[in-house]
């Protein structure tokens, strides 16, 4: 009966555990990228770029992917906004949401953001 | 598409905040987050040991000329303040000065070699500087490089003629 209340036991340890691990990555490198934040100042009917650090923390080449998670715009003025990917020279007249590019592991890149405040003329 | 420099928004900032990740490890991603308004540009020119300087092509004059020290510029903390449109505060008692201007604070001490930068209400981050503020004849003076560059502004320094030049908001050097 003690045997048997001593397996349990580890059974329930072990159980949580993975699923502990399941969640949360154990390797740290797995999380190493930094989050950033950024003022951006910007002149009235200019583009400006904002670039930021990349970097691969995993042991696999891969594809970066790039999405916009939040956009807090003043209002009545939503339009007239635009953010998008500025890489290889594409004019972001929209916004994109991916950056087509492959990253080494432990290669770091610069990441450009466009923004700007444009008016749809007639 | 056409682009204008009117009818554009001034002094409203919009928040942008993206999520950046590897295709193959989605574990292993990025959150960015930018503050993006759009001010009328401001072009303040200053020279060292004078006390005229011209905001936008206006004259204004400062309590106290620009002078160097150890090689860095320092301007008066009001002048600076006002040229940037930002409030500015000031505690006696740590000896504490703060610009906020919209959603960015710099915070630095009359003597310490380091200064915070708070971008909205989670990024805060402290950074080492060569040269801190200083009291000279009852004013506090700021080293002018690093609080401009701070505010995203671009600083020109001609040492033939110590003349500062600050474009605020920077000169666009992307072209689409």
């Amino acid at each position: 009966m003690k045997f048997f209340t001593k397996f349990i036991f580890i059974l329930l340890i072990f159980s949580l555990v993975i699923s502990f691990q399941a969640n949360y990555p154990t390797n740290a490198s797995v999380t190493a990228v930094e989050n950033d934040t950024f003022f951006v100042p910007m002149r009235a009917g200019e583009t400006n770029k904002v670039s930021f650090e990349f970097k691969n923390t995993s042991k696999m080449q891969s594809k970066i992917y790039m999405k916009f998670i939040q956009k807090v715009l003043p209002k009545d003025d939503e339009e007239k906004w635009f953010a998008g990917s500025c890489y290889i020279d594409l004019h972001p007249t929209q916004e994109i949401d991916i950056v087509d590019m492959v990253i080494r592991p432990g290669q770091k890149t610069l990441i450009p953001i466009c923004f700007g405040q444009i008016k749809k003329l007639p | 598409m056409f682009w204008t420099n009117k009818e554009v928004a001034l002094n409203k900032v919009a928040k942008f905040v993206l999520e950046v990740y590897l295709t193959k490890d989605p574990a292993n991603k990025a959150i960015v987050t930018f503050y993006v308004v759009c001010l009328p540009p401001k072009e303040i020119l200053l020279t060292v040991g004078d006390k005229e300087a011209k905001i936008n092509g206006k004259i204004a004059i400062l309590d106290s000329p620009a002078f160097i020290s150890s090689g860095k510029n320092f301007v008066p903390l009001r002048f600076i303040g006002a040229s940037f449109g930002c409030q500015v505060s000031w505690d006696s008692k740590t000896q504490q000065i703060s610009l906020i201007l919209f959603v960015l604070e710099l915070d630095f001490w009359i003597g310490k070699k380091e200064m915070q930068t708070k971008i909205g209400s989670n990024y805060k981050r402290t950074y080492p500087i060569e040269a801190p503020p200083v009291l000279k004849s009852k004013r506090t003076f700021v080293p002018l490089r690093i609080v401009s560059e701070s505010f995203g502004a671009e600083v020109i320094y001609d040492q033939n003629t110590r003349l500062i030049t600050i474009h605020f908001p920077p000169i666009s050097k992307y072209k689409p």
